[in-house]
């Protein structure tokens, strides 16, 4: 894949709108640009169109008006992972056959235990490689979709709310590890969330979502230093920035009542 | 594996064979100490004298009917699977050929068996088209549904990776549909069964080879009960016999996953 210009954005947006056939506008005029290997939060409230947004970039759904771009790939879409917001596992198939599923869509039959096996252990979940999902538990389910995901080594990951159903300690920890896994394989993300700490804590850049029709209402970089670890979140900028987003939040869902 | 399990395995084996010790015991003693006349109801065990004693007659009737019954499913299976194949990659088709396969289901077979028999002619392709009838119509709406009901999210999944046709029939649309396909098959096995016997009925008169429902039929005609029994007995067993055999295959082949095998 060669590079058309070094500062070329790995996914361009440009005013880009969703209109279903019901006539519900759930994107209008979305305009983003992402950088390769860069982390970027998507957070706004339930049904301002997130879902949507992410469906377009993947390529499941066409937007209406407006165009999805990949200049630094000169326009091919790279390959990508997605933790879609359900996990989406066959249930026919033992956890293991679940996240090789992408290996095997590609034709890459060759070492795939190993592979397999390497992934299911970054999500904690070595042990279960020959259950079905029916006896997984629902955080359990959305990590195999994530070691499901990162298997193929994309290059972009998708993720839509990957960690909502997780208890703190466990979320925390795959926050690390998703941070670690990007830097060491300089992954491109963009991870849906409805939570503001989240988002501050992962991201270069968070860009706020306003609902009714679903729009990019502000982007805010976040300058905090990398790697990110623990301590980050007893500093005061920490804090500044998370109140800052927060406000931002805020004022999204008072105009929405507003209206 | 849990206690309350193992107790409704246990009680699923044993109430209906203590029901059917208690019937068959009722029925005996009604038929020795009763004053039923042995033409209008023979006693179990003059039954199970008489499938010893005719074991040959009943045994050739036994064959021929199960291999008119197995062809007619065999051939149900193909062509219904293979035409809800068709059905699920144009919905077109569908359309327009669905409402004939309905038709079909609807006709009685007992009003269509005689017309078949003075088209046809030959006794037993009467008979296995009967069979086929009536066996194809589950398989075919089983095996269409099945098709168009993999989760919408699967098939996103295998859309993002770029799966090939074969890969998402073989990978998703199959597995997906096997449930459906097996509680048509579950329907169709008896169908195929109840089409044979009453094509038999139909055609008897003309055949060669008698069936078990030429031998009910008869039986009667000759007023001999034990054999008219022997056959209807052996045409319940084996109602029941592939009932049960393909709920085994079933629950084997769904054991894990789906809700109805686990
Ligand atoms: N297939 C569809 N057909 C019609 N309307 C849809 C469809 N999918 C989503 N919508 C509508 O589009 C809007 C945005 O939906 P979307 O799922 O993108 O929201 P979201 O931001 O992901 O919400 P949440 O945080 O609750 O997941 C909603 O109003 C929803 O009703
Ligand atoms: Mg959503």
């Amino acid at each position: 894949m060669e590079p058309t210009g070094t500062n070329a954005p790995l996914l361009a947006l440009e005013n880009v709108s969703k209109q279903f056939a019901s006539g519900l506008v759930a994107i209008e005029d979305v305009s983003l640009s992402v950088a390769p290997g860069e982390f970027l939060s998507l957070l706004g409230p339930s049904g301002c169109g997130k879902s949507t947004l992410l469906r377009l970039i993947a390529g499941l759904d066409a937007p209406t008006r407006g165009a999805v771009e990949w200049p630094y790939a000169t326009n091919r879409r790279p390959p990508l992972g997605f933790v879609f917001q359900e996990p989406n596992l066959m249930p026919w198939a033992t956890v293991a056959e679940n996240v090789r599923l992408p290996l095997r869509l590609a034709g890459r039959h060759a070492q795939w235990r190993s592979v397999v096996e390497a992934a299911l252990e970054r999500v904690g979940l070595g042990a279960f490689a020959t259950n079905y999902p029916r006896e997984l538990s629902g955080g359990m389910k959305m990590r195999v979709s994530l070691a499901r995901a990162i298997v193929s080594q994309p290059q972009l990951l998708l993720l839509d709310e990957p960690f909502a159903a997780l208890d703190e300690i466990t979320r925390t920890a795959l926050n690390h590890d998703l941070l670690t896994l990007a830097a060491e394989q300089r992954w491109t993300i963009i991870f849906v969330t409805h939570s503001v700490y989240e988002s501050v804590f992962l991201s270069d850049r968070v860009a706020v979502m306003s609902p009714r029709p679903g729009r990019i209402a502000t982007q805010l970089a976040i300058d905090l230093p990398q790697p990110r670890t623990d301590t980050l979140r007893l500093t005061s900028e920490y804090a500044q920035l998370c109140g800052r987003v927060s406000n931002e939040l805020q004022r999204v869902m008072e105009k929405e009542q507003v209206a | 594996m849990n206690p309350t399990n193992n107790n409704s395995n246990w009680l699923s084996t044993v109430a209906p064979l203590a029901v059917g010790v208690l019937v068959l015991a009722g029925w005996e003693a009604a038929c020795r100490f009763g004053d039923i006349p042995a033409f209008l109801l023979p006693a179990p065990s003059a039954i199970a004298r008489t499938l010893f004693t005719e074991r040959a007659a009943l045994a050739s009737a036994w064959l021929v009917t199960v291999r008119t019954m197995l062809a007619a499913l065999a051939i149900a299976i193909i062509g219904g699977v293979a035409l809800a194949a068709v059905f699920a990659s144009s919905r077109w088709l569908e359309l327009s050929l669905f409402p004939y396969a309905v038709v079909l289901q609807v006709t009685p077979l007992l009003a269509l068996a005689p017309l078949l028999l003075v088209w046809i002619g030959t006794p037993w392709i009467v008979t296995l088209l009967c069979a086929l009838i009536v066996a194809f119509f589950p398989i075919l709406s089983g095996t269409t549904l099945g098709l168009r009901s993999s989760a919408p999210g699967l098939r996103d999944l295998f859309t993002l990776y770029g799966a090939t046709r074969w890969q998402r029939l073989r990978l998703l649309l199959v597995p997906s549909a096997l449930p459906y396909f097996l509680a048509g098959l579950k329907v169709a096995v008896n169908l195929s069964l109840v089409g044979a016997v009453v094509a038999e009925f139909v055609t008897g008169a003309a055949t060669e080879a008698p069936g078990l429902a030429t031998l009910v039929f008869e039986g009667q005609f000759r007023s001999d009960a034990d054999r008219t029994f022997a056959a209807l007995a052996l045409i319940s067993g084996t109602g029941i016999a592939s009932y049960f055999a393909v709920h085994a295959l079933s629950r084997h082949l769904l054991a894990g996953w789906h809700e109805s095998g686990v």
